[in-house]
Order: C-alpha cells, then sequence, then structure tokens
C-alpha cells in the first residue's frame, strides 16, 4: 500500500483559486456581451487583443524569472478583460497594448505576481495610458454604433456625461438610457442595469464580499448628495455620480480584487468608506474626468496599514473575549 | 460585524455508514473480561459507580480523560448531565449511531452519572446540520430530550446564549455512557471502542464496535478494500492523522473513525491570493492568511500581533483556502512557536533556524500518537495527570435547542 502523510484537514472544499477567477471572467464576459450589442465585434477582437498581451506578458516575466508559468491561473486573462472595458470602443489597439504591458510588467510581475502585487494591475495600467493618452480614452463613441474593426478615425467622437459632470453641467440623458447604457462612455461601464447583475453573482458566488461595494457605494451616494457637482440637486446627482464614468465598474471589478484590498471586514469597510472619500475627492478636484483608479491607486498603498489597525482591533476583541475564558494559560508575549 | 466566525456547513457523507447496523468486530480475549468487584470496599453508590468506572478503566472518548476522574469531580456538582453525540465532522458517526442503536444503555450510563452527580436533568446532544441523514434522529431517545446544536463545522465553538446558562454540568461521550452501563450491570472492562470506517477505498463502509489494541490494516480489512488508498486517516477528516504503517498503529481510545480515501489530486501550485475567507471562517478569529505568509518567510517575530496560541487546530481555514494552500500546518507551527515549543528542536536559540522548513510535521497534533507499541492484549490508558485544573463543569458548551 502506497501511502502519503498528508496535514489535517483531509477533505478540501471544492472551489479553486481558478474557479475565483473564472466567476469574474464569467461576470466580465457579460459586459462583452453588451458591448458588443452595442458597438459590435470590435468590442471583442479588442477584449481578445488585451487577454493575449497580458497574458504574453505574464508567460514571458516568468520564463525570465525563471519560474514555471501556471496556465491554471487566470489572473492575467481578468486584467487583460478588465482593460478594454474601462476605455472606450474606439480606442486603438495600441493603447490597450501599452496599458496591458504596464499593468502586467511594471505593476504585477515586479512585486513578485499573484498574490503579492500592491497595486492593483488594471487600474495601473488604465492610469498609465490615460495619463500618456488622455483624448483618445476619454471620447467616447455614440452608443448604437457599430464600429469596424480596423479604422475608426472618421466616426465623431462624443463626449461622456461624466465630462459635463466635471464641468458642472447636467448630462442630458433620461434614467432609462443612463441604466441600459444607451450614452456615450466606456465599453463595459455603462451598462448599469448588467453591472448591478455582476455584482449579484459575485457577492453571492463568495467571490467578492458585500461589505467593501456596499460602503464603498454608499459613501460615494452620502458624499454626492451632500455636495453635488451640477446644478439639478442632491437626489439627481447621486443618480449621475454612481452611474457615470467607471464608478460602478471599478467599485465591482478594480475594488473587489481580494489581493489588493484588506482582508479583515471591518477593514474592509473602512477602506470602501476611504475609498468612496478619495474618488469624490479626485471627482471634485481632479482635472481628469475620472479619478476613481488613481483613488484607487492611492489607496491600495495603504491596505497594510488597514490591515494591520484592523488586526490591533481584532486582537483587543479576541483577548477581551478569549481571555476571560482561558485565563492564564494565554502567554503574555511569545 | 461578526467578530468570530459561525463556521462552515460541511455536507457530512454520513450515510452509508451511519444506518447500517453497529458490528461488533472484538478480540474474544479481550471482550471477556470481567472486573474483580471484590477490590471494592465503598460506603455509598455513588462511590462504587466511580471505583467501577475506574476499574472497567473507562476513557472519555471525546477528551481522552479518565471517566472516574470526570465523575468524581462533579459529584455532587452537576446540575445536568449531558451526553455527547455532536459528530460534526464529515463521515464520522461513532457517536450518533451507537446512540440510535444502544440508546438503553446510554440511558442507563446517563442515569447513573446522574447517581454519582445528584441530580436530576439529563439530555442527549446531537448536531443539527446533518441533512444526509436516512434515518430520523427523533427528539427524544429512551424518554431523555435530544438537544440539537446548531452552526457550522466546529460546533463546540458555537457560542450562541444557551437556555441552559452557566448552569454546571458533566458531558461525557456516548461511548463512555455505554460502557459505563456495561460495567456497572454486566462487570466488564472496557475493551472496546467505536469507530466509523469510511472512505471512497472501503467497500462496506460502516460503525463497528473494535477491540481496543487492533491494527487499522485489521480494522479496513474486516470492512473490504476496493482500491489501494493513497491517505489512511486515523480520527475524523478535519482534524484526524494521516498514518503510514497500517500494520503497526493500533486502535486506542480516542479513534473516532478510519478513513481510506483515493483521490488523484495534481499538485496545483497556486499561490495565496488573499482572498480572506480563512480569516472568514475561523472560530477563533485568527487572520491565518498572515500567519501563513510569516510562518513560510520565518518571519517568527512578527507573530505576537496575530495570537496563533488560540488556535484550536479544527483545521476550517486550510478546507476553505482555494489556493489549497497548508494553513493550518502553518498556524500549528505558529501556535507551537507561541506557546514555547520551539518547533524543530530543543533549543532555545532564535526562532528563524528553529521553524525553517514549511514541510516539517505539524509538531502539535491535537491527538493522541496513535500509533503506540502496545501489547494487544491490554488496553492502553491515558497518563495520568493532575486533576487540579481543567475543570470540564464549567467548560463552555455549545447552543442547542
Amino acid at each position: 500500500m502506497q501511502l502519503k502523510q498528508y496535514p489535517a484537514p483531509h477533505i478540501r472544499m471544492s472551489q479553486t483559486t481558478r474557479g475565483v477567477m473564472a466567476d469574474a471572467i464569467a461576470a466580465l464576459s457579460f459586459l462583452y456581451a453588451m458591448a458588443f450589442y452595442y458597438h459590435g465585434p470590435r468590442s471583442l477582437v479588442l477584449g481578445l487583443f488585451s487577454v493575449f498581451v497580458c497574458l504574453l506578458c505574464d508567460i514571458l516575466c516568468s520564463a525570465i524569472s525563471k519560474k514555471r508559468y501556471n496556465l491554471r491561473d487566470f489572473s492575467a486573462v481578468v486584467t487583460g478583460m478588465i482593460l478594454p472595458l474601462m476605455m472606450p470602443a474606439s480606442v486603438e489597439y495600441r493603447i490597450v497594448a501599452v496599458a496591458g504591458i504596464f499593468a502586467i510588467v511594471v505593476a504585477k510581475v515586479p512585486f513578485g505576481g499573484v498574490g503579492h502585487n500592491v497595486f492593483n494591475p488594471a487600474a495601473a495600467g488604465f492610469s498609465f495610458a490615460a495619463i500618456c493618452f488622455e483624448d483618445a480614452l476619454f471620447t467616447y463613441p455614440p452608443a448604437d454604433l457599430k464600429l469596424p474593426l480596423w479604422q475608426t478615425a472618421e466616426f465623431t467622437l462624443a463626449t461622456s456625461p461624466a465630462f459635463v459632470l466635471q464641468l458642472g453641467g447636467t448630462p442630458g440623458y433620461d434614467s432609462m438610457s443612463m441604466l441600459l447604457g444607451k450614452y456615450p462612455g466606456p465599453m463595459g461601464a455603462t451598462n448599469i442595469l448588467v453591472l448591478i447583475a455582476c455584482l449579484i453573482y459575485l457577492v453571492s458566488r463568495g467571490t467578492v464580499r458585500w461589505s467593501m461595494p456596499v460602503s464603498f457605494f454608499a459613501t460615494v451616494a452620502v458624499l454626492a448628495f451632500a455636495f453635488p457637482r451640477s446644478a439639478a440637486g442632491g437626489l439627481a446627482s447621486v443618480g449621475f455620480e454612481l452611474a457615470t464614468g467607471l464608478l460602478l465598474f471599478g467599485g465591482i471589478f478594480l475594488l473587489g480584487d481580494p489581493v489588493t484590498t484588506p482582508k479583515r471586514e471591518m477593514s474592509k469597510v473602512a477602506f470602501g468608506i476611504t475609498s468612496g472619500v478619495m474618488v469624490m475627492l479626485f471627482r471634485h478636484f481632479g482635472n481628469m474626468e475620472e479619478g476613481i483608479t488613481f483613488a484607487l491607486l492611492l489607496m491600495n498603498a495603504a491596505v497594510w496599514g488597514f490591515d494591520m489597525v484592523g488586526e490591533r482591533i481584532a486582537r483587543w476583541m479576541r483577548r477581551k473575549k478569549l481571555g476571560t475564558l482561558e485565563g492564564e494559560k494565554i502567554p503574555k508575549k511569545a | 460585524m461578526p467578530m468570530f466566525s459561525k463556521g462552515i456547513v460541511l455536507s457530512q457523507h454520513k450515510e452509508p455508514a451511519f444506518s447500517k447496523p453497529v458490528v461488533r468486530f472484538v478480540h474474544p480475549q479481550t471482550d471477556s473480561l470481567k472486573l474483580d468487584l471484590k477490590q471494592i470496599a465503598v460506603q455509598t453508590e455513588q462511590d462504587a459507580i466511580i471505583e467501577l468506572a475506574r476499574l472497567a478503566r473507562i476513557v472519555d472518548e471525546r477528551d481522552g480523560k479518565l471517566l472516574y476522574r470526570k465523575l468524581r469531580r462533579s459529584q455532587g456538582k452537576a446540575k445536568i448531565i449531558i451526553a455527547d453525540a455532536v459528530d460534526d465532522e464529515p463521515y464520522v458517526s461513532s457517536r450518533i449511531g451507537p446512540l440510535l442503536q444502544m440508546g438503553e444503555e446510554v440511558a442507563d450510563g446517563l442515569e447513573l452519572c446522574c447517581t454519582v452527580a445528584g441530580c436530576q436533568e439529563k439530555r442527549i446532544m446531537v448536531y443539527k446540520m446533518i441533512t444526509d441523514l436516512e434515518t430520523r434522529i427523533s427528539h427524544s431517545i429512551q424518554k431523555i430530550k435530544v438537544m440539537r446544536v446548531r452552526g457550522g463545522y466546529p460546533a463546540y465553538q458555537q457560542k450562541r446564549l444557551s437556555h441552559l446558562g452557566d448552569m454546571p454540568r458533566l458531558v461525557v461521550g456516548v461511548g463512555a455512557l455505554i460502557h459505563l452501563a456495561r460495567a456497572v450491570y454486566q462487570q466488564k472492562q472496557q475493551s472496546t471502542v467505536f469507530l466509523t470506517v469510511a472512505g471512497n477505498c472501503v467497500a462496506c463502509p460502516m460503525n463497528l464496535e473494535v477491540s481496543l489494541g487492533m491494527t487499522v490494516m485489521q480494522v479496513l480489512e474486516r470492512c473490504g478494500l476496493t482500491q489501494q488508498p493513497t491517505r489512511v486517516v486515523c480520527g475524523g477528516s478535519m482534524t484526524g492523522v494521516s498514518i503510514l504503517d497500517t500494520e503497526n498503529t493500533l486502535i486506542t481510545h480516542t479513534t473516532r473513525a478510519i478513513l481510506a480515501v483515493r483521490e488523484n489530486q495534481r499538485d496545483a501550485h497556486y499561490t495565496c491570493i488573499g482572498c480572506g475567507r480563512c480569516e472568514q471562517v475561523c472560530p477563533s478569529g485568527l487572520n491565518p492568511m498572515y500567519i501563513h505568509r510569516l510562518v513560510q518567510t520565518n518571519y517568527y517575530a512578527g507573530l505576537p500581533l496575530f495570537d496563533p496560541q488560540f488556535c484550536i487546530g479544527c483545521g476550517t481555514c486550510s478546507y476553505i483556502c482555494p489556493s489549497k494552500l497548508e494553513v493550518a500546518t502553518s498556524v500549528a507551527t505558529a501556535k507551537a512557536y507561541a506557546l514555547g515549543q520551539v518547533p524543530g528542536g530543543e533549543e532555545e536559540d532564535e526562532a528563524p533556524e528553529a521553524g525553517a522548513a514549511s514541510p516539517s510535521p505539524a509538531p502539535s497534533e491535537p491527538e493522541p500518537n496513535p500509533s503506540r507499541e502496545q501489547s494487544p492484549d491490554i488496553p492502553s490508558l491515558p497518563e495520568e495527570e493532575d486533576d487540579a485544573q481543567d475543570d470540564d463543569l464549567l467548560k463552555d458548551l455549545p447552543n442547542a435547542e
């Protein structure tokens, strides 16, 4: 009998890291379906191209550092799928490639690869592209416009409601078209209903904890109500701030990244609230129409602090609760 | 905000073994061992029962303590006696199975315990979250009320308010109660133990009553193997010890199950993605992910913040980990370090040399070493320990309804 020694426990949950990533991929593919519906096959080709670039970079970096690449780890695929969805459907392929290369080669691999990266790769890649190609990234094709695969220059591109909000105006779209995504905007971030469905799916699968998106969106809503940017008043401002730009998309897919967010529930809530404040500060005082990725990158640097404060509070609570039960058995110091 | 997890609900897989009758598989010599009643010279009935429990060498299988010590400590103090049949680990039904089929003996044992403690209240405690049973557990067994412990897997950690309050209580395992009844009414020594044999290599999963000191291989052969197992586990599926030498590992008082499993799992080298699930399920409110990372990087100086000494060894963190990391092993290493048992050697040096390698086995196993070499005729007894502290009476118990 060939027996091997294994540590306990001897049964394992069936879900794997691959399953967690596959959940995100499934949710993102709904957004690609909507983008296909609005903009035609170009959106799918953009997505495939971005995934290809990210995977290639990841594999090449693993080869350079002489690590074995685990093909079943889909994190590069998720990063690659997120990137084009934050950009307009008319974006050039080279911009997607630049964003993807920056995401993997600069933001992910040097920190140690999957599970060790401090900054969200997709947010970093998008921020880099936004600084380099600001004009191309923030002018959008109108909704319902089928784009050809290659040339996009002859179409007139429009600004998004987020830009109107930044100028202090009121976007002229009714609530139904805002919900369905019938306005110029990022490829995957305009379909509010689909995004909400994605959030529900991810939360019900346990891939994303509800606490962080909820605290994030609640903070944004409160701040939007208190300090409206448009003249339309508090409640309308809440709707506009939540529905325009990358806010909902980022709150689900960037904030839902487990690697670059705190672990403990109370740290997650604190992180969500602080991120919401930070995003609104960027929206009010930043010079770009979308500052969520910059806000998130700043917050990512503080995750360790959030975790450590959370651990200290947890230790205090634990000792208060368990310390009386076990009495002197607990050593004062290890 | 839930500081302490309510545990995880596991699919229990108790069924093929649970509904079959408990089969006796005993050594004829040890089975006929009788007590020598001439040694007993006591006045009261209570003392007689305690003395019989001592002579019969009954060990409570739920904590490995001698039953007569527990009885003596609770004499005249305990207000309620609870028969513990909480089999919360998957595949294990070695307490609930005998309870349903030997209800009279359990009731007799409870009655004897009540006589010792001088109280009237008695309950049977079973686990509620078992969904795959073909047999129903009734609300009273032999007119004794059955409490059901709710909640997820480490059922003993469910600390919701109980209607029992702080009532002093004595909790005895079902097996020990059956053996107590046999010792008093049939003058039999405890020479057997109840255990479950299950797993996907076992042809006929069942609950067995096995003589102490038999080897694991004998028990497995009794139930039949359909294929060669890759892993044989002594104990429950969550906390058991994986053994290598089935010919020389013996059945002891605390062996609750033997699982023979074959799995063709490939080594997927995922890294931790920091999903935080281990932190969400830890019943002690620890953060196993950070402890694992500290142990992997040999940074033992950072451990005090994470309190690894509170680990109860339930293994939920490893169970839930989507990256299939050995988180529980790391936490056990960290716990041994935090409690002053430096892993890897006796020296009191600084940590980095001491707890170097991650594949080293976990230094503190929750169960006593099952592979003690002993003569099969003499039932093994745990070492005598002073009974000054660790009182079972006021120990926190799961809530039940």
